[in-house]
């Protein structure tokens, strides 16, 4: 990986003799070319880096504050590859043509699915009563008792999980914000965690959750959108309630996944 | 709180390593930035853009040889369309405007600020059916007096994104207009809107 001051010191220090106002033209110039004119960037970044060492008072500050201000302001808009000043199309109209598709298939999709889930049940309807029951006993004592006990009276907690998962291994950890219940079912090489953040007051900053390019599918369910992405070979549901951030994941199929969310509100 | 995604690249967390890029770099492209634009707060919106960008594209970041360079080179980019996108609204602006033709010349002619110039005359929009008073708020704040897109928003009590919705629509819909009228017609109808 390249370093500003590695190597290019030596073959840049010419530029250390210009006054700040000499180099600031340069990068003047510099910004006026076009895009497919040459400049070397190497030499850009050193006079930068050159100017930055020059104007450094109250740098830390400034950068910490900036940080801040990314997190909140700009981070949440990462969604979208182009500048902010790329001002002349509304929604570019690729995009406006796969909307269109999509606002079509998806509820041809949606009546497909309720077909063939309403002849699921009609096939499987004993075995699927059986699961309801044994989830009213709650799959998931200690966790139930910890949330009563944080005074949680939302639902949060699935009724229901494939059958291999079953087991908890129940953390919780105070932090500053608040609380973290960390719950892991089933075993080392085939699980499902199950995560709660319950907040004290205001959240001091963003959740950053990793993963595989493509938007999330926003997926409703107790009148609560809840985003379900993949990462690598896990999947992930992740939702806010009122004051708390909730998130399940494990190697499921989107369709278990939705199981387990609809199994919250049941 | 918002949730925000970010992309995992080869098992590497790219969070982090933007992050720690961030740190390193921030001053270093304001720098940049502040010398090509000449104001402060533009030029930090730039930077902050730069990085967003980043995010967005956390793959062509993460592959770069030379993440260095590929953020001077975004940032490069960056400056290119605020400047031309704010030059272009500016002239839409001052199109639209009502106000007699001849004060326009006369204030290029003169060097003087054309901007101060219209925010100091009573001015009214000659589209005024077609721009709701917010909206020719906002193009005045953007085209006038230089607010970066993320003031505009906090004054607004919107997010950066519908903001710029916002601004593409005000765009939008005076270009349109704009290219409706025969230029001759602009200019005898505004002449008599302004006096109106």
């Amino acid at each position: 990986m390249h370093r500003i001051d590695a190597n290019s010191s030596r073959e840049f220090s010419r530029f250390d003799m210009l006054s700040t106002d000499e180099l600031r033209q340069i990068i003047r110039q510099d910004s006026l070319l076009n895009e497919n004119e040459s400049a070397n960037v190497e030499a850009i970044l050193y006079i930068s880096k050159l100017l930055s060492d020059r104007e450094q008072a109250d740098r830390p500050r400034d950068v910490a504050a900036a940080w801040e201000s990314f997190q909140k302001d700009y981070l949440p808009y990462s969604g979208d590859p182009e500048p902010l000043y790329a001002l002349d199309e509304e929604v570019p109209e690729r995009q406006a043509e796969k909307k269109k598709r999509t606002r079509i298939l998806i509820p041809a999709a949606v009546l497909v699915a309720a077909i063939l889930l309403l002849f699921a049940v009609w096939i499987y309807n004993p075995k699927m009563k059986a699961s309801t029951d044994q989830a009213e006993e709650s799959l998931f004592p200690e966790l139930s008792a910890a949330l009563s006990a944080c005074d949680v009276k939302e639902a949060v907690i699935p009724k229901w999980l494939p059958k291999k998962y079953e087991g908890e291994d129940l953390k919780i950890i105070e932090t500053p914000e608040g609380w973290h219940f960390h719950d892991f079912c089933g075993t080392n090489t085939d699980f499902i965690v199950i995560q709660f953040e319950q907040f004290k007051g205001e959240p001091l900053g963003h959740r950053v959750y990793e993963t595989d390019p493509g938007d999330p599918v926003i997926y409703e369910a107790g009148g609560i959108e809840h985003y379900l992405v993949t990462n690598h070979a896990q999947r992930l549901a992740i939702w806010r309630t009122e004051d708390m951030e909730c998130c399940i994941r494990g190697e499921i199929s989107e369709r278990d996944m939705k199981r387990i969310v609809d199994s919250i509100y049941e | 709180m918002t949730v925000v995604f970010c992309h995992e690249t080869r098992g590497k967390s790219v969070w982090t390593e933007t992050r720690m890029l961030y740190r390193e770099m921030y001053s270093v492209l304001l720098c940049y930035a502040n010398a090509a634009l000449k104001d402060k707060a533009l030029a930090e919106e730039a930077v902050q853009d730069t990085f967003r960008i980043a995010c967005a594209k956390a793959d062509d970041l993460s592959a770069s040889v030379n993440p260095r360079g590929w953020l001077m080179l975004t940032l490069k980019n960056v400056l290119r369309n605020t400047r031309r996108e704010l030059a272009a609204l500016n002239q839409l602006f001052v199109s639209a405007v009502s106000i007699d033709d001849e004060i326009v010349l006369e204030t290029y002619a003169s060097g003087t600020d054309y901007e101060k110039r219209i925010e100091d005359d009573e001015v009214s929009i000659l589209y005024s059916d077609l721009l709701s008073p917010d909206e020719y708020r906002l193009l005045k704040r953007i085209v006038l007096q230089k607010y970066t897109i993320r003031d505009a928003a906090k004054e607004l009590g919107i997010s950066i994104e519908s903001c710029k919705k916002r601004i593409q629509r005000v765009k939008k819909k005076l270009r349109k207009k704009l290219e409706e009228e025969p230029k001759a017609d602009i200019a005898n109808t505004s002449g008599k809107r302004g006096r109106e």
